[in-house]
């Protein structure tokens, strides 16, 4: 089995000047399911909750009480409805890539599309992928083909030459930096929109300008967020793509034993932490950004210039850079 | 940035798909759910008030029940005190009453019989002393003799006995 893994997402077919991607497809099924899940136990909410509503509700009071504990009764509810969708987007997204089938269910391109074979040297030949032209004819499904070509004693992957292009038809939405840009820059977008509602366009200035001469360090800072945020949960999505990809390549070399059967489980598990983990993250960072910028002048100071003294973020920021 | 994947359109679909998500997310399930969690944090502590209240309410009314029984303890044992003291006090004046009136008829009734014994004794002085007269007179119209005379003088007496 060849390891397939792109760092950019494959283009399944052209819809006018928009290349619908495999995590696009991904993002848009995601969300209609969740709007359509979640959806559903709202409109069915008593007061008496079953138990899908329990569910729904345990993780909604957790959000609930995570803003009103870090942003305040009237900031934190303001709030509330970007970081709860941040939230549970993220999570249920990163849960994707665990699935079977997302990554492993292939869409058979047109012979002339370009091959490329992505093995360990993933980052390196990112260009070689030609992403534009690559309109999947005739979308036959094919499950990926089980010929490993992985020699057990050298636990080198051998290069197979196909013929024809393999297109992943799922992707999970945050293993494509657009996704996660995306949401970053709304994040951006949201932070300055509630320092300027709060202070004024001449306060939130005022705010970074001081002192007057660390300006263009915090103006830098913002936009650095926007980078961190994105390139975060891109890379820890895409890892977690990659390692599994390699593990279950691993596995699938490693014939005789019954022991590898289980061996994906450990690294599933660990990728369910990472995904909540990560959701954690850019939903926490997003709410301490707002809270920070809207925050009144006095007292946060400090917090303002340096993230890291902040007695909330500072346990969730270094988890999230230990990914 | 090629090399990530960087794609201005695909960034622009899902940032009006995710824009579009957080809001109709909030609209249909995260918004109806977090008012259900209001409501019922409400509802909850409203019931917890009304307990408490109603706890409250129950100990001020025991507190008066006890109160008013108390009263009513008190006003009871004053009643019957009263009750005794007056009918202690109507006993001992009927006894006096009693006493006195007893000792008037007594003292009445002793007059009178001491009266009575005078009258009795002055009238028999007198009948005495008629009757000594009327003896002699007798005595001296008959002359008779010494026999006669005491029989004549036991007569009288006899008449005076009666």
């Amino acid at each position: 089995m060849e390891i397939h893994i792109s760092v950019k997402p494959e283009v399944l077919f052209q819809l006018g000047p928009i290349g619908v991607t495999n995590s696009m497809l991904t993002m848009f099924i995601m969300m209609a399911l969740l709007i359509i899940v979640f959806g559903n136990i709202a409109r069915k909410a008593k007061p008496v909750p079953s138990r899908g509503q329990g569910v729904f509700e345990l993780i909604a009071e957790f959000l609930l009480d995570l803003v009103e504990n870090t942003g305040g009764k009237k900031i934190g509810r303001q709030v509330f409805p970007l970081v709860g969708g941040i939230f549970i987007f993220i999570a249920f997204s990163n849960y994707t890539g665990i699935l079977p089938g997302i990554g492993t269910i292939y869409l058979k391109s047109s012979p002339e599309a370009v091959h490329s074979t992505e093995g360990e040297g993933a980052p390196a030949e990112g260009d070689g992928h030609n992403s534009e032209a690559t309109p999947a004819e005739g979308a036959a499904f094919q499950v990926a083909s089980i010929d490993t070509t992985v020699s057990p004693a050298t636990g080198a992957f051998a290069e197979e030459e196909h013929a024809e292009e393999h297109l992943p038809l799922f992707r999970p939405p945050n293993a494509d930096i657009n996704m996660t840009l995306a949401m970053a820059v709304l994040t951006f977008t949201m932070v300055q929109v509630a320092g300027i509602r709060a202070h004024g366009v001449g306060g939130r200035i005022k705010h970074l300008a001081d002192p007057p001469f660390l300006f263009p360090i915090e103006v830098i800072g913002e936009f650095s967020r926007i980078i961190s945020l994105s390139a975060r949960l891109f890379g820890n999505v895409f890892a977690g793509e990659v390692l599994l990809g390699v593990i279950y390549a691993m596995v699938g070399a490693m014939k005789f034993a019954i022991l590898p059967l289980f061996l994906p489980v450990v690294f599933i598990g660990l990728e369910l932490l990472f995904g909540t983990i990560q959701a954690l993250v850019f939903a926490l960072l997003t709410l301490i950004y707002i809270t920070l910028a809207s925050a009144s002048h006095h007292g946060d100071h400090d917090e303002e210039h340096d993230d890291a003294h902040h007695p909330a973020t500072t346990g969730h920021a270094t988890s999230g850079a230990a990914d | 940035m090629g090399a990530l994947g960087l794609d201005l359109w695909g960034f622009i679909v899902q940032l009006i798909a995710f824009i579009i998500f957080v809001w109709l997310f909030w609209k249909f399930a995260l918004g109806p759910i977090t008012k259900v969690l209001d409501e019922r944090q409400k509802n909850v502590r409203e019931s917890l008030e009304a307990a408490e209240r109603m706890k409250a309410e129950m100990a001020a009314t025991a507190a008066r029940n006890e109160e008013i029984l108390a009263e009513a303890r008190q006003q009871a044992g004053q009643i019957v005190a009263q009750a005794r003291e007056a009918s202690d006090a109507t006993l001992a004046r009927a006894r006096e009453e009693a006493a006195k009136q007893s000792d008037l008829y007594l003292e009445r009734a002793q007059a009178t019989l001491r009266q009575e014994t005078e009258q009795a004794r002055q009238q028999l002085r007198q009948e005495v002393a008629d009757l000594s007269v009327m003896a002699a007179e007798k005595i001296v119209r008959k002359n008779l003799d010494k026999a006669a005379q005491a029989a004549l003088i036991e007569e009288a007496l006899a008449q005076a006995g009666n």
